[in-house]
């Protein structure tokens, strides 16, 4: 089992390097497979690669029942290692900091930086 | 027979007055556990009604920290206040919180005050601080304190946001 303060570092080192240009993160090729009726995608699911082994990440609601008809759905974010065909070969335990490095992977990747900095140059 | 009934009667006075004692400390125990209970009822319900705020705000912090961390060597100075601003938030969530629960979010004070106390930069520092630190081995503020600090506080979000939970079920049931 890996110790829970190195997955912590290691989700804390991909927001810096995120945040400093050096990963850079795509729209996953692969959408994630979520059991029907009980999770679904909440936006894109983003994807990098990283020493030949890839990472996808994604927000998702997921379903939580209080009574046999009674449900409310709740936001989470997940992150896994995955394979070349899409399939999660290791999920990341679940921590607060995997919503920093969301913002942080959608804020990059959606290039509004480079679009102020080039609007501000014109 | 009067000396008979007399006994008698003694004999049950001291059984009644010893069950009667026996009894007092029963009830005292029960009392103190049914106060204990109840007070971690009144925190808990506290923590219910008064946390949401409190976690937005170590969020918002989360955030901000890991927003200027990638750029450390810059941003000690906004990072330190960002360790105080958490450091007050926890310690208003410690008092709504039972004992027994406590044990993340005295940890992060802890360990913001370590860091409130850590120079920023021990060349700057005064030739008698110098001396101090050397003493007293304070090391500088440095990125591997504060990614330390990170994790702790990540960590804590999690775990106040599973107690919430936990506490609505215990609360309803």
């Amino acid at each position: 089992m890996i110790p829970k303060n190195k997955i912590s570092l290691f989700i804390l080192e991909l927001i810096k390097m995120t945040k400093k240009g050096q990963i850079s993160w795509q729209e996953s090729f692969h959408t994630p497979i979520l059991p029907d009726g009980i999770e679904r995608l909440v936006d894109l699911a983003y994807s990098t690669t990283i020493k030949e082994k890839s990472f996808r990440l994604y927000k998702y609601n997921t379903k939580h029942f209080t009574d046999e008809y009674e449900y409310y759905w709740s936001e989470r974010i997940r992150f896994e290692l995955i394979d070349n065909d899409g399939n999660s070969t290791f999920e990341f335990p679940y921590e607060y900091s995997l919503n920093d490095l969301y913002d942080a992977v959608r804020e990059s990747s959606s290039g509004i930086n480079e679009f102020i900095d080039d609007f501000f140059k014109l | 027979m009067y000396q008979t009934i007399k006994t008698f009667v003694d004999d049950a006075a001291n059984w009644l007055e010893s069950i009667g004692f026996i009894l007092t400390i029963i009830t005292g125990i029960k009392v103190f556990i049914l106060d204990k209970r109840i007070s971690d009822f009144n925190k808990k319900h506290l923590f219910q009604t008064r946390s949401q705020g409190h976690i937005s705000d170590l969020k918002n912090i989360s955030k901000n920290i890991s927003n200027l961390i990638s750029d450390f060597d810059n941003k000690k100075t906004e990072l330190k206040i960002e360790v105080k601003r958490s450091e007050e938030v926890a310690k208003s969530i410690k008092k709504k919180l039972p004992k027994k629960d406590i044990k993340n979010t005295k940890s992060l004070i802890k360990q913001a005050a370590k860091i409130e106390k850590l120079p920023e930069n021990l060349a700057n520092l005064s030739a008698t601080q110098k001396l101090l630190n050397y003493i007293i081995d304070i090391s500088e503020f440095n990125e591997d304190t504060m990614n330390d600090y990170y994790v702790k506080l990540s960590g804590l979000i999690t775990s106040l946001e599973e107690l919430k939970k936990d506490y609505a079920k215990s609360l309803i049931s």
